[in-house]
Order: structure tokens, then sequence, then C-alpha cells
């Protein structure tokens, strides 16, 4: 045991100072132990009106409860020299010395004073006043304007700092998180989400409505507390709690129709012949089908209209809610139904929830944080429904005369059969039970212990009947279930004293353990006895072997932070957390992550007292912190042999009914270690006029080192690549928003947030200093990231003989007299030297070949003539949202743009290949490709003759994503109080609204919003499910 | 207050105690690295990975590297990469261009080379059978550096595991004939002097497919004394292989059940487990194949229909038809009403044919033309086969020179071996590979109406090395005339 705990000293050492630390201080401060008091009272409005939810604490110590919904609360005090603190968004706080009085009747007034807000911290609360990092928050009220299916729906473009895009358009797709750029490789750059203190919640099993506040902590001193997790930011969202009083039954629904926002041009019957005519030999159309009377072959089909529908949307919501003295409670299910506009493709979910906090005695509080989910979803593949509709020749047939569907034609699906036939259903079922007890051992002191465990269960099973597949008479499909548990517990201390009025003191201490299991199986089977039955009892064949694999991490930690404020005008904040991995070497387990931030308001300052005029609240914050990310895989730091079927290896290492046993073609590195964040943030937050504008702003630069990612080795070797952690990558940005009510009174008020941020990320060193080439980008030292990579596409050569170059290939230009090709000139000059001509792929380029740049001068267009051919990040990204209230009607919009960056439009790209007969390209390049001798056009002969005319990755087909887009419109009113009470209803709300109206853009392919989901491969559109235009109307009851 | 102190105390003991063994967590579906090579069953699955590398590193790569270059096809169906691999354009984009899976062999052959020696030996792993897992183990690593020299020239040379990343894995490249002479050679001797010469299982590198990798490679390497010595020792093995089908279904024994017949003496075994493989190129149930046979051996076949092996090369009702044969059947079963089934790509398991009687012999008629002006042994090997598969015997008068002698049996490899990967070696070995390919590649150029440059440069008989290679090893330089 000595040994052991000897072993292990230097390890807890720094959080057992810490300790020591703190025990020190709180016996050095001799607290005493007044009399506790009860103080009740009610908050209320100028006009007299109780105002409920409004935070009541007892000044300097963590005591603290909220009013009901007439105002009323009640709360233990230490003593009468206790101050209490009135605060709430949108009022101006007040402080009461509790003294003798036992009933207090508080008055508030309205203002905009945000700064009195509290914002969650990582294992406690602040108020904004004494921030001192950067950290964004999201109300309740600016979610519900939104309507969204899930949380990044609801949080796009309502912080500066924060990128999300979603995947796709289709009903249940997820979206990428981004906050202040991508600062790793592979290692994970989704940030970490604390849903009511706890981690490993699965965010997309909550309901938006329950939500009462998102905080996103952006800078690494915010996010230090969470330590090895935190690189990447932290979002912690805080769902609602019951108040004292009554209880509030709320009813919501809404409905919704949906349609494709707009069509791309695609090929007619007539465009496809001219096609047909231009790729034959004689100029006729040799292949063409001319008879009139074949009715697979005389249709004009727009797939697009056939592909797509209006998509209904319906959605329930319930919560109860309420309390009394000791208990609270919040209860909620919700119902969504949400069809995607391609047919056959939906998605369902049931959210429920249930919170619930009990005060066992003054001192013991309990409570629990219930939530659960069922979502079923029928993913419809787009690489099958929608290429293929925009790729099919427009006359080839989707039914048969009989009205059945038609088979695969010419190689070409039919979309319409692979929409409705193919099955590609997910069902997940996720419950997370979260428990905590509090202890209240000082008014100062209080302890929280919780747990809480999350069960997850994911079944996906896959279907293609023997219509869909090109023989006619096979059928496969594949059943995979996977079960994830993962469970954490934390014990922590927050400490809060206030000294001599002058000096607050905070500090918080604790220790946390998780552990994360996983369990995965795969079957695969074809030739189905019969195509009703899909289980995987029906197969008679199964293919691959099943596949079954397990993993597992666990983690340990311990953490702490002190806070000291000296007469809320200069702020000092300090985290610190030791984390341990089991997913690094033995020798390289542990990060220590330690954290500092100063403010300093210096309208506090008695010389700064002339600009309180204006300025009602000024800050200035400085913060530096390390963070980390250990978001790897469970096992690569141990060089493993791997056998059977697993997600690298499909089949596995089989040889003649032996499993061949063979090491992982990643290697292992037992020195894998931390990916390390460092970032210095300054930022400033003002408040003007009263509250009526505040402007945040902030610029960070954020160093992320020793990388982890999978670095290629030589194949000489024997393996692919290594998990390495060497490397550095930095984002820089700036980033502000401006919160202001041009007009505010009694009737009318106009509140506009603007929010915009800059961030742009360059690599700083990678392993060895080889960079990492995927297909079509480039990583190197010293370039941003998303660096496309290949081959600059200047034009088509007009004539055989326009490919001709001087020696220093410089392009000549062809002469011809009377038709006839009669030498060349140079600048207007004619040209006697010699000639050089350019080839590819081992033969000369010809008239209606593509004219690539040749960098590295040599007569051959090859890869070695790759550049970087531009970037995928876009400039800046902002968001813009207004709202209007005159008396009982409301009117919202919101504006999202995304400026700068090129999309890879490789949907097009595939269209005009050439490569496959069938494959239909765009109307603009069926007309314009290059046809005759002299045609003067961007786009190559439309026939496949071998000469890489449509290689990857060429210029042609980068174009500019930037767009602005008129994200959601609201329009609602509230009936009228008077009313209200005579149907015994406490409020009632009608909204109309929309989302995804309007885009502003010259994208070619239907949308250029693109997640960011791989920092290597960044900004690939391959043909993705469009966004939906939706209109809708809802109504919320409140009983 | 020291209640909470205690506590506290407490909490973080029983914490840091149980910390350490918390922390540790063994792959569960995986094994470490200690945990292998210790028994019998880790020899036998530990060199079934090395055969498995074989089929990922042969996975296309048989059709690509031995025959889609050569006069046996020209590019077909859809996609650009046939048209650059059948018109001699290749570039270190090709994805048969990347070396990686035949080194990830190499990998698996060397730890089975360095391991299997401390595995103890018992009553059932007996010396013979650790000695025969070692053999297959040098031989089959030959073979993978015998394709890498024939393929890229010199090539880099790894013969341990790789096992720390401390030791750096940057190699230049050795330059071929040093690989051939010094790695290659050595190798399939040690192997022969170790496996078990009474194993003559179809699917494994037995006594028999050593020597005929051995007499491939003296051919290669143009030492006909060794060849014929090589390939005469197995003729002499006990098993007795040799040629023998003499009608259509025997032959096509050979493809589909060569466990069976004294004709195969090493395929590779493929089933539903490993996916399905390469050989779709050039013929499965989707509509196209990327290679189609070539007139010019069409053309030959057809000019004799009494062979036996053309019904089986590719479906004769198709000709009689006037339809195009984009479909190559011999390595599939055949239904009842004699079609051939066509397995979908990813069921597509046909069994490879590595080395069979019939190429060895006609390696050896080809020495003996070499090393002897009597042609009579020549023409005796090459008629035996002729009569077996129904054609009538060759009159040597007919073939005055050494050359026209040569032609003959290359001829005859051709139809016996058709798309069985080894034309393009038959071509560049005796340095035919510019006569041949040429012209066939200046009509595919004028039927794609594109500048008929021909085969343009013999130093492109050399494949380019991967650009992946080339990122990943800063010691390698390109093969000229390949940018670097």
């Amino acid at each position: 045991m000595k040994k052991k705990s000897f072993s292990s000293w230097r390890f807890i050492a720094p959080p057992r100072r810490v300790l020591i630390l703190l025990l020190i201080l709180i016996g050095c401060l001799h607290p005493t132990f007044a009399q506790n008091t009860t103080v009740r009272g009610t908050v209320k409005e100028a006009n007299g009106k109780g105002l409920g939810a409004i935070t009541v604490t007892v000044k300097g110590t963590t005591v603290g409860t909220s009013t009901n919904n007439e105002g009323k609360f009640s709360l233990t005090v230490p003593g009468s020299k206790s101050v209490l603190v009135f605060s709430s968004v949108g009022y101006i706080s007040k402080e009461i010395t509790v003294g003798t009085q036992t009933d207090v009747t508080v008055i508030l007034s309205a203002g905009n004073t945000s700064m009195d807000e509290v914002v969650v911290i990582g294992y406690g609360t602040q108020r904004k006043k004494d921030v001192t990092g950067a950290i964004s928050s999201v109300s309740a009220k600016q979610i519900q304007e939104r309507q969204a299916v899930n949380i990044t729906d609801a949080l796009q473009g309502q912080a500066p700092g924060l990128q999300i895009a979603q995947e796709s358009g289709r009903p249940g797709a997820a979206s990428s998180v981004r906050i202040r750029g991508i600062g790793t490789l592979q290692g994970g750059a989704d940030p970490l989400y604390i849903v009511d203190g706890a981690q490993g919640v699965d965010i997309n099993g909550i309901n938006p409505n329950d939500i009462e506040s998102i905080e996103v902590l952006k800078d690494a001193a915010s996010a230090a507390i969470y330590g090895s997790r935190s690189a990447n930011g932290v979002v912690i969202i805080t769902t609602k709690k019951g108040r004292e009083g009554r209880p509030t039954l709320d009813v919501r629904y809404l409905t919704s129709a949906s349609q494709l926002s707009h069509k791309i041009p695609q090929s007619n019957a007539a465009e496809r012949r001219l096609l047909d005519q231009k790729r034959s030999t004689n100029g006729t159309g040799g292949g063409l089908n001319t008879d009139s009377l074949n009715p697979s072959f005389n249709a004009d089909n727009d797939y697009q209209d056939q592909l797509t529908k209006t998509a209904k949307r319906q959605q329930v919501d319930l919560s109860l809610s309420g309390g009394s003295p000791n208990v609270n409670y919040y209860g909620s299910l919700g119902y969504l139904d949400d069809e995607g506009i391609i047919i056959n493709s939906w998605a369902k979910a049931i959210r429920g929830r249930f919170n619930i906090d009990y005060k066992a005695t003054p001192k013991l509080t309990y409570g629990n944080r219930i939530q659960f989910s069922y979502t079923s979803e029928n993913r419809i593949n787009e690489g099958n429904t929608l290429n293929q509709a925009i790729q099919r020749p427009p006359n080839f047939r989707v039914f048969f005369p009989d009205g059945s569907l038609a088979t695969q034609i010419g190689g070409r699906r039919n979309p319409v059969a692979e929409a409705l036939l193919r099955k590609n259903e997910y069902q997940t079922l996720d419950g997370n039970f979260y428990n905590y007890i509090s202890y209240q051992f000082l008014p100062e002191l209080k302890l929280t212990v919780d747990a809480n465990v999350n069960a997850n269960y994911m079944h996906h099973l896959t279907f293609s009947p023997k219509l869909l597949s090109n023989t006619t008479i096979d059928n496969d499909g594949s059943d995979e279930q996977q079960w994830k548990t993962y469970w954490m517990t934390q014990a922590y201390l927050n400490y809060n004293k206030t000294l001599a009025g002058d000096h607050t003191l905070t500090g918080v201490l604790g220790v946390s353990a998780d552990r994360n299991f996983q369990r995965g199986t795969n079957i695969l089977g074809t030739n189905y006895v019969t195509e009703e039955v899909t289980t995987l009892n029906s197969p008679q064949l199964y293919g691959t072997p099943p596949n079954t694999l397990e993993k597992r991490y666990t983690s340990v930690s311990a953490f702490g932070r002190l806070g000291y404020s000296y007469k809320g005008k200069y702020l000092f904040n300090s985290n610190f957390r030791a984390d341990a991995s089991s997913k690094f070497g033995k020798q390289n387990r542990w990060g220590y992550f330690p954290s500092a931030s100063v403010g300093w308001r210096f309208t506090e300052e008695n010389f700064m007292q002339w600009v309180t005029k204006y300025l009602d609240e000024g800050k200035i914050r400085a913060s530096w912190g390390l963070t980390g990310n250990d978001r790897i895989g469970e096992y690569d730091a141990i060089r493993t042999y791997t056998f059977g079927s697993n997600d690298d290896n499909p089949t596995g290492n089989w040889y003649n009914g032996v499993s061949g046993v063979a090491p992982s073609a990643t290697f292992g590195n037992p020195a894998l270690s931390w990916e390390e964040t460092k970032q210095f943030n300054l930022g400033m937050d003002l408040t003007f006029l009263h509250g009526r504008l505040t402007i945040t702003a902030d610029y960070y630069n954020k160093i992320t080192d020793k990388l982890l990612y999978q670095a290629p080795l030589p194949y000489e070797s024997g393996f692919e690549e290594v998990n390495v952690n060497i490397g550095s990558i930095q984002n820089k940005g700036f980033e502000f928003i401006v919160n202001g009510y041009p007009v505010r009174n009694n009737k009318f008020s106009w509140n506009v947030i603007y929010n915009m941020s800059f961030n742009n990320a360059t690599i700083k060193s990678l392993y060895g200093g080889v960079p990492i080439a995927a297909t079509n980008w480039i990583t190197q030292e010293g370039q941003r990231l998303g660096d496309f990579y290949g081959w600059q596409a200047l034009g088509v050569y007009q004539y055989d003989e326009s490919n001709a170059y001087t020696d220093d290939w410089e392009q000549l230009t062809p002469v011809f007299t009377a038709g006839t090709f009669n030498g060349y000139t140079l600048n207007g000059k004619a040209y006697n030297g010699h000639i050089n001509q350019l080839k590819t792929q081992g033969n000369v380029l010809k008239g209606g070949d593509m004219i690539w740049a040749n960098n590295n001068r040599d007569s051959v267009i090859d890869d070695a003539d790759r550049v970087p051919l531009g970037n995928a990040q876009p400039k800046w990204i902002a968001g813009l949202s207004n709202q209007f209230s005159y008396k009982n009607f409301s009117l919202s919009f919101n504006i999202y743009v995304s400026w700068g960056g090129l999309l890879y439009d490789r949907g097009r790209q595939q269209l005009n290949t050439n490569a496959t007969s069938n494959v239909t390209p765009d109307p603009e390049y069926i007309r314009d490709s290059w046809w005759h001798q002299g045609d003067v056009t961007k786009w190559a002969v439309a026939k496949n003759n071998g000469m890489g005319n449509a290689r990857e990755l060429s210029s042609q087909y980068l174009e500019d994503a930037s767009f602005i887009r008129l994200r959601n419109v609201r329009l609602s009113y509230t009936l009228p109080q008077n009313i209200m009470s005579k149907a015994k209803m406490k409020g009632a709300t009608v909204y109309l609204y929309g989302n995804n109206l309007l885009t502003w853009t010259n994208y070619f392919w239907y949308d250029p919003e693109i997640a960011f989901n791989n920092a290597l491969q960044m900004g690939q559109d391959n043909g993705r499910y469009p966004r939906k235009r939706e209109f809708g109307a809802g109504i919320n009851l409140n009983f | 207050m020291k209640k909470l102190l205690y506590y506290i105390a407490a909490l973080g003991l029983i914490t840091s105690a149980g910390c350490k063994k918390f922390l540790n967590q063994e792959p569960i579906s995986d094994l470490g690295p200690e945990s292998f090579w210790k028994s019998a069953d880790d020899a036998k699955s530990g060199v079934a990975a090395i055969y498995d590398g074989v089929q990922k590193t042969l996975n296309g790569n048989y059709t690509d590297w031995g025959d889609a270059r050569s006069d046996n096809f020209t590019y077909g169906g859809t996609g650009e990469n046939q048209i650059n691999v059948t018109l001699n354009g290749l570039n270190s984009l090709n994805g048969a261009a990347n070396w990686s899976n035949l080194y990830f062999t190499i990998g698996r052959a060397n730890l089975a080379i360095k391991y299997i020696p401390e595995i103890a030996l018992t009553s059932s792993f007996t010396q013979i059978v650790r000695n025969n897992y070692l053999a297959q183990a040098y031989a089959i690593r030959a073979y993978m550096y015998f394709y890498a020299i024939r393929l890229w020239g010199g090539v880099p040379v790894r013969l341990e595991p790789y096992e720390s990343l401390t030791e750096d894995p940057l190699a230049p490249r050795s330059g071929a004939d040093s690989i051939l002479n010094n790695i290659i050679i050595p190798d399939l001797v040690k192997a022969y002097s170790l496996v078990d010469k009474t194993n003559v299982t179809v699917w494994e590198m037995n006594a028999g497919a050593i020597l005929a990798l051995q007499t491939d490679v003296y051919m290669w390497k143009l030492d006909y004394a060794k060849a014929l010595e090589s390939s005469q020792n197995l003729i002499n093995l006990s098993f007795k292989y040799d040629v023998s089908a003499s009608n259509s279904t025997d032959w096509k024994k050979i493809f589909l059940d060569p466990a069976n017949t004294k004709e195969a003496i090493w395929s590779l075994y493929w089933d539903s487990h490993d996916g399905g493989n390469g050989i779709s190129k050039i013929g499965s149930g989707s509509n196209t194949s990327n290679y189609y046979i070539d007139s010019t051996v069409f053309m030959r076949y057809e000019s004799n229909k009494n062979d036996i092996r053309r019904a089986v090369t590719y479906d004769t009702a198709l000709v009689t038809a006037g339809t195009r044969i984009i479909q190559i059947g011999k390595f599939y079963p055949l239904n009842s009403s004699n079609k051939v089934l066509y397995p979908t790509n990813a069921l597509n398991s046909a069994l490879l044919p590595l080395y069979r009687m019939a190429d060895v012999l006609l390696l050896r008629a080809e020495a003996l033309n070499k090393t002897s002006a009597n042609k009579a042994p020549v023409f005796t090997i090459v008629n035996r086969i002729r009569t077996l598969r129904g054609l009538t015997p060759l009159v040597p008068a007919d073939y005055p020179t050494d050359r026209d002698v040569e032609t003959a049996v290359l001829n005859e490899r051709q139809l016996e071996l058709f798309a069985e990967g080894k034309r393009w070696f038959d071509l560049v070995r005796t340095g035919r590979v510019l006569e041949t390919m040429d012209p066939l590649i200046r009509n595919r150029q004028k039927l794609l109406g594109i500048s008929q440059t021909g085969f343009n440069d013999p130093r492109k008989i050399l494949w380019p090395i991967s650009r992946q290679a080339l990122n990943r090893n800063t010691l390698l330089r390109q093969n000229e005339p390949y940018s670097e």
C-alpha cells in the first residue's frame, strides 16, 4: 500500500498542493458560525408584477435560489450581515443587506445589463462581470427563435468564433462544430459537451426546447478546467429547472412544409442527343436511338422532380415544471417527425427529460438529470439517388409500362427505385442518468459528488433487393449493432468567500474518473431466401465473416480553480488540471494543464469616472492557458496484431480457412502523449448607454503542438503509417459581437445582434517535414490548412496546332490562311524557331484537350505539375440577428454569412469526365464543349480519349464557396393577457416561420455550406443531400 | 473540518491506488506483440497472413502487372486508367504503381523468419513442420522481390521486421541484379533446403512451387543451365507433376479444382472470406470489364477452333453471334447449359494459378532452345502440349532460326497461359516489348483519335514508382523518364 501510494505521489502531487493551499486558506479564515435565519421575500417589477426566475444569492457564497412565477422566494442565510444579490437577464441587479428583516420586497428595474448575467463555467457559475476568459452565451430565447431540430441547428451563427455547418440536408444529419478553427489533424476536432455538469451525454438526444442556456468556452483559460478534452473548446449546456410555485404546463406544436430550394441545371433529351452526336466519329450520332416508338427511350424525365417532394415536419412538445421550497422538477416529452425532401427519407425522434432538485435538509441537496431519446431514420444514399439522378440520361425509363419500377439500364441506377427500395435504417436508443449530491458544509464551502451513466444502443440495417442490382438476381444486406456505455464520477469542492468587503476568493477542487466501453457487431449477407424478411436469418450466404469489436478507455483527473477579485475591479482566475488517459503510452499518461487569466474593470476606477456618462461597464481581459486533446484510438500507443474483420481491413487476413494474424498497418507508438494547445486571448467587454449597446471583442493566438496524427511511413517498413505526436498548427483570429437596441420603448423595441469571426489556420511543422498528400489536398509546413492540390486548367487547345511552345514553354499562336495552317506567331510576330509540344499520359495533346499549367517546365504534364490551387477555409463568418417587438407582435430574422474559401464541386466534375458513356454532363458542358478545330471554349472535348482532361483535381471545378443566407424568419403574436385569463391560461403564442429562405451564392451545385469534418480533406462536395427551404407555423400554450 | 479533511484524504488515496490498474487498458479484440509467436497455432496463422499478403498484392495487379500492358488485352469499358495502362501512358498516380501491399507481405514474411525459429518444438510441432513454415516465408519473400525487380528494377531491401521507431525506416533502392543474386536466389535455395518435400498442397508454396519459381527466376537471369537444372528437379519430384488435360473439362479443372490435377503446382486460394478478387477486371457479373481481349490473340484462338482452350477462355457462342468478347470466363464455373457463371465483383473468388506444369515445361523449352543447336527437345515439349490441347504438332522445319523457335514457344505460352499474369514478363524477358507493342499501341491511338506516338520509350518498360512511395521515402529516385 505504502509503495503504491509512493509511486503515485508524483501524479497527485500538484493537485494535492492546491488542496493543501486551499485548506490552509480555510484554516486561516476562521469562519464564524453565525445563526442561520430564513428570509422570505418577493421580487417585483416597478409596476408591481411579480418577477419569476430571478436569481437570489447570498453574496460571497454559493448559497442561492431563484424566485417562482409570482416572484416569491425563501432562502436560509448565515446571518444578519448577509447581503442578498438579486439578478436576472434584462434587469439591473440589486444588493440588500438582510439585517433583521425576514420578509423583504425588492423592486428591480429593467435594463439590458448583460454584465449582471450569470454564466455557467466549469464546476460553477460566475457573474459575467467577473469573467476573465472568452465565453459566449446563448439564451433560451435566442434558441426559441429558431424552431431548431437539434442543438447545433440552434447554435449556428449565434456566437462569434463558432463555426457550424450541417453535413447535408437530410433529416437527422449531423453537423460539424468548430470553435476557433481546427487545431488538430486527426485527433478529433469536436468541442467537449458538458450537459448539466456531465460529460458523455448524447447532445442529439436533447430537445432544444429544454435548454435554459448554452455557454461556449473558447479560450484556454476558461476551458482548461476540463484539461485534456478541452483543446477544441467546451460547450456547456444547461437544461431547464422547475421553479417554485404552481405547476406550469407548456404545450408546443409546429408543422411545416419544405421543398428543394433550387434545382441544378440538368440536360434534357435533346441535349443528350447533341452529346451523342458530338461523341460519334462521323458527327451524326452513331449510337443514337432513333426509334421514337421505343417506350424505354423516348422519355424526357425531370429526375430532380421525380426524386424530391414537399416534405412535412410535425413536432409536438409537452413540458411540466414546478416546485416547492424544497423540491423543483422539470419534465418534458417531445415527438418530432421530420421528412426529407428526397422521397422516402425521414427521421423520427422521441426525446424526454426529467430534472429534479431536492433539498433534503438546508445543507443537503440531491438532484438528477435523466434524459432519454429514441430516434429512427431512413438514410438515403445520395450517391445512389441524387447523383445517379443528375447523371442518368434523361431518356431512360423510371417505370416500365406496367407501372413497375425499372431496373438498372446501361449501368445507370434508377434513382426513384433506389430511394424507394433500398433500406438504410438507423435506430438509436440513448439514455443518460445523472445524479448528484451536494452538501453545504459552511456557507462558503460546498461539496458535490456526482455520477453520470450513459448507455447507447444503435442498430443499422441495410438491404438492397434484386431489382437494384446490376444482375437483377442478387440481393444483399447487413445488420450492424453498436452498444456503448460510459460512466463518469466526480467529486469537487466549491469555495466562495468575501473578506472585508473588498477581497473575494473563489475556489474549486476536485477529482474525477471515467470509463468508456464500446462493442460493435456487423454481419453481411447475400442471396436472401425471401425479400420480405430482411433480418439476418434470411440470407443464404454470409460473405465476409461477422465482425465484432470491443474497445475500452479510462481516464482519471484532478482539477482546481482559484479566483480572486479585489473590489470587483481587479480580477484573477487560475485553473489547473492533471489528467491521465489509458490511450497513451505507459510512461506518458499524465498531462498537466495550467491556465491563468486577469481582468480589469477600468470603469470602476475613480479616474475613469468621466467616461461613465456613456460607458457603463468596461473590462479588459487577458488569458493564457494550456489545453489538451486525447481523442485518438483506444490502442494507438500499442503495436497490435490484428485478425478477423475490422473497419480498416473488412476482409481480415484469411487464407484457405485460416484467419491470418498480421501486424496492424498502423504502427503503434508507445511514446504517444497528449496533444497540447496553448492559447493566448486578449478581450474587451464594453457596455454603453445604460445597456443599450454592448460590445465584446477578442483576439486569440492558438498554437497546437505535439499534433496527434497518423504520419505516413515508408511502405518498405511493412507499415502504412505511424501514430505520432509531432508537429504544430497555429490558429489566429479575431472575433466580436455587438448587441444593441436602436429603438427601445414601451411599445416598440428593435434588437440587433451582429457577430463576426476571422480565423486562419496554418501548419507550423510536421513529422519529419513530410507533407501529407491526400488525393486532392496537400498539407505542408508553412502553408494554410486546407490547401487544394492539383493541376491548373488554363483552357482548351483551340486547334491541334495550338499545342506549340517555344523552348521557354511560351505558347505559340497558330496562323491559318484560308483554313490552312500557315506557321506560328509569338506576341504578334512570326515565329520560326524550334517548336515543342506538350505530352501527357504518354501522348501529345491536341485540339479539344485541356491546357494545363506546365509548372515544372518539362515536356510532360504529369503529377509533378501539381501545385496548390487555393484554400478551403473561409476568410470570415458572420451572423446577424434582428428582433422587432411591437405590442404583442414580434418579428425576428437571422442572416448567416460565410465568406471566402473554395469548394471542390465534385458532383459537377463527376458529371463531366466522359468516362462512362451513360453519365450525362451538365447542359453547359454539352453545348459548349470543344467539337471542331478552332472552337474557343473552356470545356474539353466530350470524349474519353485517355488524355486526362477530367483529371482530379482540376482548378476548373474549384468554386467560390461564399454565401449569404437568410437563415430564418419568425413572426409571432402573443395573445393578450385578458383573453388568456378568461381561458384560464398563462399565455399563448402563435407564430409563422421560415428557414433557409434565400441564399446568395455563385456556387453551381446545390449548396455551398459544407461541414469541416476532416482537417486534411476540407471542402469537397460530392453532391450532398440539398438543404431544404422550410415554411411553417406553430403554437405555444402555457397553462 | 477534520472529518472533511479525512474524507478527502481517503478519497484521494483510494483514487491514486486504484488509478494505475484502472488506467492499464489492453486491447480487447486485438493482440499485443508480446502475446504472439508463441505456439504452433501462431506459426500457422502468422504464415496464413503472408499468403493473405500475396492475395492483397495480386488482387487486381495479377492482371495489371502481368497481362494488361501486353498484347493480350486492350482497354475496354469505362474509365481512363485502362487507357493509360494499355497505351503505355503510365504515371506515378496509377494505382498499380503502388507497391505497398508487396512490402506489407515482405514485412509479414520477415516477422515469420525472425520469430518462427523461437517457437518451442512439441510432439506435433516438429522440426519438419517448423522448417516447412520457414521455407514458405523465405520463398514468398523471394517471390515478392522477384515481382518487384521485374516491375520497377531496383527497389529498397528490407530483410528484418521493422519493430522500433528508433530504427531509420528509410532505405535507398538496391540494384535489381544484386537483389536477384543476393536475396531472391539465396532465399529460394534456403527455402528448398527447409521445405517439407512431401507437402504437395496446391495452395501453399510447396517444393514444386519453389522449383517452378526458381526456374522462372533463372530464366529472368538468362541463366539457362540453372533453369534447366531447376525444372529437371521439379520433373523429378516424387509427386510427378505433368501436363495431361486433353479435353476442355480436364483443362478447366486447373482453374476450378487445382487440388485434383497434377498440372497445377501453386494456385492462390480464394473464397468469400477474402472479398472479391481483382480478376473481375477481365470479366465479372458487372456489365463491363476494364480490359478486353486484344484482337491479335483473339484471332490466333479463332484460327484453330479445335483448341480445347478456346472455348474455356471465352464464350464462343458470342463469337458465332458476332458479339465482341469483353469477358474472360476461364476462371469461373459453368452452369448446366455450359454458360459461364460470372460472379459479382464483391464475390469474385477465382482461384488464381501462379505456377503450373505447362508454364514450367514451356520455360524449359525456351531454355533448351537457348542452350542447344538441337531443337528436337524443344519441339517435343511444345508439340506434346499442342497435341494434348487439340492442335496439330508444329513442324520444326518451319522454324529455321533460334528466334523463330523462341517465337513458337512464346506463342504456345500465350495461348496456354492467357490472362494468367505471364505474357508481359515473357515479352520483357525475351526483349520483345517494343516490336510487339509499338504497332498495337499506334493502332489504339488511331482509334482514339490521338497522336500516334507508339510505345515511344523503351525505358517505360519499367513501371513508375508511385508518388505515395516517393513522398514517404525521400531516398527513392524515380525511374527515368517518369517525372521525379
